[in-house]
């Protein structure tokens, strides 16, 4: 025998030995590790024996960077598997939802990991093809949602329980999962063919087969194969393995019902849970349960026996029949939302679920008056402060530190409420999350397919239970959207799917067709217009049309109903990668104005708008080019009444900033800053300025500072009242009021005013004189006369409040009752003890023995005089402000 | 009387004994409110009816299967059987209307399956609902038993009370508001901290909110957890003033005695173990924050 070939088969052998002859690259899960080339072999065998699945510790090895091998020719089957295991993971394949919070600009790249054998692409001229016209996407979202009717019309027939199907993989053959992935990888290149289309894509997901074995090249490389190679190593994990590949509807709710993060561990998750109850394997429900606590609490990085324990809570509960009949309705994708959800320790623990489910069994609607079981109360009778250790220990013992029980009797805050009111949904098997408003805690709980809001006060809300890492509430609305129109999602997932894994095998042409196929038949699929913003900004970082097509895409789709979801997109992953390849201002303007054409009002909900004119301002590089931005974003947003404050406080501010913060210490009004002015003036005449457009100044401006009092927005709210002054000081009152002041200093002026009185449209347009209010030259203000009607002011900060004063154009006549109420947060009220000094019409309140602490100040009328109200002319809170201490 | 004469007589005897058993039952709530009168009860027994299993599996055994224990404890009082929908449809919507009109069940109804004991102007008085109550029908006629009887004597109270002027009225309604488990109308409930009286006290030292809280219970009439949560701020305001543990244990047992079951009694039982003993705070943090 030769010396080379005793070489070579002691090569084979030691190759055999260690078993590193491994399918290379993909998503290899698990921990996030360098960019790294592993030359050393990994073993096929892992060093870990689990006896039960544990979370997988990264392994230390000694690596070697090299570079992956490239075959240029396209030929796979020539090419075979190279023989090394590249250590490497894309960063964005860590894809933890936390992640897109931030990270500022980085689209998502989950599952984008290419793998080393595939042909590159380097060289080729005709890689990233061009967006398709407006026929040809017609065509093909024709084809697909052809496919999701198909596929709808089939899920219809498949409700009858089916024998379990034979596994194609057994629990034998899963002991080498890279054999099966390639055996897969292989079919599917083999029947798509070397340059797939958008239809040829979509005519092979036609095929119920394909749809599966898509679905299990997807599930491979989300898990990794070194988890899956230490699944197997546990009997369960490959009989869960060999079971889940060959169930088609298991299989696809795994991976087609949310994020599927952390997906080998998710999968051990499973494997824990099956091990322990291995009859539920095969039961639809205890799956369904299984799989999404396990997914869920894997990808919130929470712990196994945790997650064990949620199981068998929900598990018991439902086989007990202890579950209202909601929960028998609920897909995976919303099943998650219970199973899921937090706090698991505390309100979400087995105990707590158990006994709100027993003693809070109530019919869905009444779920979301569930906190009238509970007294709000910051102090508890023995005067402990919520906030303190003391407030509820001495019952913990004897309550077995249930909370919902100790809350109850005890009392709480909005935290417990909120809480008490969302786990008692849960408990009962109901999608509820709590949400941080505020200073606030609010709920929600889902009936009839709307997510119904309790406890709330304020609009913004953050979402406490999300599925993409986005909290505002509009990416809740999106994602139930979403996963409700199941059959489009599905096709579109699917499709996404094998465009990820074309992305892999290089075929950067076919991938970012899929993509394009993938938003078109679904425009709501938020995970995959990241996926595919992240994959052009790997393969076409400069490509103009490219990224032009993709704004205006999601200007024409996602932003008719989600503004906030599409303005998000545009400002994290579309505007870093177009603005600096549109210079042409007009051009920019053009496509800004696509987005803002969309936004008529608020739409889903609420939103902040500033981000986006944030990064839309970003791409300005010179003053002419920020002064032109602003006179488009203006004139377009100035004519929408839910956003002309926003806007104006935007500019205002965005302004001040460029004018630098050494001219804002001298506030000096900078030239921008003057030219913003006008630039103001200008859009809310919709001509030019100048004094005979005056009144349509005012009267958009009222219409401004009346939505920013309704949205409690004092920035906004002071930013109009100065900028009416300035612009429309003949408007305002010049009384010469006279009244006897309280010791300390004015802190009411920089603060906010709102009436409970309704307000007509000529009300509405004379706003500005609210403002005027809090100023020392007056203004005016209804001040309602019936009862419970009140006029509030909310101060800049909190303050220690000496006495407050209320003047009235006319007389107050005797016999009529006033009380003021302070509060700090808004919610909670506390009368003053003082009585109202009336002397005609100076109202006087002195607080300087009580000096209470506040933010918020109400004068209540009390008595039934309906729908009339007095006119208020000056308001003033004498004391010293937070701020000042501070 | 001939054979066919004794055996009609005798089914008419069962029938109307049958119906004496039943006939509690009416088909309406206010059918049940004008059968009871003034000074007697109504039971509506609620249950999930298309939603629920425990309710349905509840209303089975309770109602349907007419459990011996269930109907002796209504006894002869007025009772409706209730039937709550979720997202109703419009029969469902109806078969609701037929039994309660256009009323919702009162805001004291806090779990479903329960009964609820309203008074005859359509009070709700009390309820049998938590999960140790309801799991048997022997458990929820024993506590439905204890509620009905209850409420018998508070009813004479509150009729007592109404007749009565001065320190007798007030020495009626006390009795009426110490009858456990059920709620007195019209009796404005007191919180002393949404009233202030935590905050107030803070100002004083230990000897004036003593005199102060001794004056305010005097002031009565209260309910026992009025009392207790009374008791509570002054113990409250003695340990955060760093008052005696003798003096902090007898308010703790002032507490415990009016009730030692309830929650402020077993708060209290804690905090004796915890404060009352020389200790002054716990370490561990309170949950359920703002």
């Amino acid at each position: 025998m030769s010396s080379k070939l005793i070489k070579l088969i002691i090569a084979i052998v030691v190759a055999v030995v260690l078993g590193y002859v491994s399918y290379p690259v993909f998503n290899l899960g698990g921990s996030k590790q360098a960019k790294t080339v592993v030359q050393a072999p990994t073993p096929s065998v892992p060093q870990v024996k689990p006896q039960e699945p544990q979370p997988v510790k990264p392994q230390p090895e000694e690596t070697t960077p090299t570079e992956p091998s490239e075959d240029t020719t396209g030929n796979d089957e020539q090419k075979g598997f190279e023989e090394t295991t590249v250590q490497e993971e894309d960063e964005a394949t860590e894809d933890g939802d936390n992640s897109f919070m931030f990270s500022d600009g980085d689209p998502d790249l989950r599952g984008i990991a290419e793998e080393k054998d595939a042909p590159s692409v380097e060289g080729q001229t005709d890689v990233v093809p061009p967006a398709p016209q407006e026929q040809k996407l017609r065509a093909i979202t024709t084809a697909a949602r052809s496919l999701a009717d198909a596929l709808q019309d089939a899920e219809k027939e498949t409700k009858q329980p089916q024998t379990p199907p034979t596994p194609e993989f057994t629990e034998e053959a899963w002991k080498d999962p890279v054999k099966i992935y390639k055996t897969v990888a292989d079919r599917v290149l083999k029947k798509i063919g070397q340059k797939p289309t958008a239809e040829d894509m979509i005519h092979f997901l036609g095929d119920a087969g394909n749809r599966k074995d898509v679905a299990l090249i997807s599930l491979c490389r989300k898990a990794g194969m070194n988890d899956l190679k230490e699944l197997v190593q546990h009997p369960m994990g490959a009989r869960l393995l060999s079971t889940l590949s060959a169930d088609p509807e298991w299989l696809c709710n795994t991976m087609f019902s949310g994020p599927t993060d952390k997906l080998g561990r998710g999968l051990r998750y499973m494997t824990a849970i099956f091990s322990d109850h291995p009859d539920d394997l095969m039961d639809p429900t205890s799956r369904r349960i299984a799989t999404t606590a396990a997914t869920e609490f894997a990808r919130e990085d929470w712990d196994k026996e945790g997650m064990l324990a949620r199981y068998d809570y929900y598990n018991t509960s439902h086989k007990e029949g202890k579950l209202n009949k909601i929960f028998d309705t609920l897909h995976y994708w919303d099943t998650r939302f219970v199973t899921g959800n937090r706090e698991h320790n505390t309100w979400g623990s087995p105990k707590c679920l158990a006994w709100e489910r027993d003693n809070v069994r109530l019919p869905l609607e009444r779920y979301l008056n569930a906190t009238d079981q509970l007294h709000y109360r910051m102090k508890n009778a023995f005067g402990d402060s919520v906030h303190g250790p003391d407030y509820l220990t001495p019952v913990r013992a004897a309550m077995n530190d249930i909370h919902p029980l100790m809350h109850r009797e005890i009392g709480g805050v909005c935290g417990a409420c909120s809480h008490y009111g969302a786990y008692a949904a849960l408990a009962a098997g109901i999608p509820a999350m709590t949400m941080g408003e505020p200073k606030h805690c609010a709920y929600t709980v889902r009936v009839n397919g709307d997510w119904k809001k309790g406890y709330t006060i304020f609009w913004q809300h953050s979402m406490h239970k999300t599925f993409w890492g986005l909290h505002d509430w509009e990416f809740l609305i999106l994602a139930q959207k979403l996963y409700e129109d199941r059959a489009n999602t599905l096709v579109s997932d699917h499709i996404a799917a094998l465009a990820d894994f074309l992305a892999a095998r290089r075929l950067t042409r076919s991938a970012i067709e899929g993509f394009d196929a993938a938003v078109a038949v679904q425009p709501l699929n938020w995970p995959t217009w990241q996926a595919f913003a992240g994959f052009l900004k790997q393969k076409a970082p400069k490509d103009k049309a490219r990224w032009t097509d993709l704004c205006l895409r999601i200007s024409d789709t996602l932003a008719e109903n989600f503004h906030d979801a599409a303005a998000t997109f545009l400002s994290r992953y579309v505007y870093p990668q177009l603005l600096p390849l549109v210079p042409n201002l007009k051009e920019r303007n053009k496509l800004f104005a696509a987005f803002f054409d969309k936004c008529d009002s608020y739409g889903v909900h609420h939103w902040d708008i500033t981000p986006l004119l944030d990064a839309q301002f970003a791409g300005c590089r010179t003053d002419a080019e920020k002064l032109d931005y602003m006179k488009t974003a203006l004139s377009i947003l100035m004519s929408k009444p839910d956003y002309s404050g926003a806007v104006l406080a935007w500019g205002l501010e965005a302004a001040a900033r460029s004018a630098g913060d050494e001219q804002r210490d001298n506030q000096d009004p900078s030239p921008l800053q003057d030219e913003f002015s006008k630039l103001i003036t200008s859009a809310m005449s919709h001509m030019r300025a100048g004094k005979k457009d005056q009144n349509a100044t005012w009267n958009g401006l009222g219409e401004a500072m009346y939505a920013a009092a309704e949205n409690n927005d004092v920035r906004t709210f002071q930013a109009i009242g100065k900028l009416a002054m300035q612009k429309c000081k003949k408007n305002f009152p010049k009384y010469k009021l006279k009244f006897r002041p309280f010791s300390g200093k004015v802190i009411s002026t920089k603060g906010l005013i709102h009436t409970s009185h309704k307000l007509g449209d000529g009300d509405v347009r004379n706003c500005c004189l609210h403002w005027g209010v809090l100023q020392k030259t007056g203004g005016s203000i209804p001040m309602p006369m019936g009862g419970d009607g009140s006029v509030t002011v909310k101060l800049e900060t909190g303050g220690l409040i000496n006495g407050v004063i209320a003047l009235f154009k006319e007389p107050i006549q005797d016999g009529q009752r006033f009380t003021l109420e302070t509060s700090e947060d808004g919610q909670n009220w506390s009368k003053v003890a003082s009585p109202a000094q009336l002397d005609t019409s100076v109202m006087r309140f002195d607080l300087q023995n009580a000096k209470p602490n506040a933010r918020y100040i109400r004068l209540v009328k009390e008595g039934d005089d309906k729908n009339s109200a007095v006119e208020m002319i000056g308001f003033y809170v004498y004391g010293k402000s937070n701020k000042s201490k501070a | 009387m001939n054979r066919i004469g004794i055996k009609i007589v005798l089914g008419l005897t069962l029938l109307v004994g049958a119906g004496c058993a039943f006939g509690a039952q009416t088909r309406s709530y206010a059918d049940a409110l004008k059968k009871a009168g003034k000074s007697k009860p109504v039971v509506l027994f609620c249950y999930g009816a298309n939603y629920d299993q425990v309710s349905l599996k509840t209303y089975e055994t309770f109602i349907r299967s007419r459990n011996k224990e269930i109907l002796h404890a209504l006894g002869k009082e007025s009772w409706v059987v209730v039937p709550v929908y979720q997202e109703p449809n419009d029969k469902e919507k109806k078969e609701y209307e037929k039994v309660m009109g256009n009323k919702w069940l009162p805001g004291g109804m806090w779990s479903i399956p329960c009964f609820l004991v309203m008074d005859g102007a359509g009070n709700f008085r009390g309820a049998v609902q938590s999960k140790e109550e309801m799991e048997s029908p022997e458990a929820a006629a024993k506590a439905l038993t204890t509620l009905l009887k209850n409420f018998t004597i508070q009813q004479k109270l509150i009729e007592e009370s109404e007749r009565a002027s001065g320190d007798n009225k007030k020495k009626a309604l006390q009795k009426a508001l110490d009858v456990p488990g059920l709620k007195v109308p019209g009796h404005k409930e007191y919180d002393p901290v949404s009233s202030g009286l935590v905050d107030k006290v803070q100002s004083m030292s230990i000897s004036e909110a003593t005199t102060a809280i001794r004056d305010l219970l005097n002031g009565g009439p209260y309910t026992p957890l009025e009392r207790q949560m009374i008791l509570a701020t002054l113990a409250g305001h003695v340990r955060h003033k760093g008052g005696s543990p003798a003096m902090l244990r007898s308010l703790y047992n002032e507490i415990k005695e009016i009730d030692p079951t309830s929650a402020f009694g077993i708060y209290a039982e804690g905090a004796i173990k915890l404060w009352a003993n020389g200790g002054s705070s716990t370490a561990s943090p309170s949950s359920g924050g703002n």
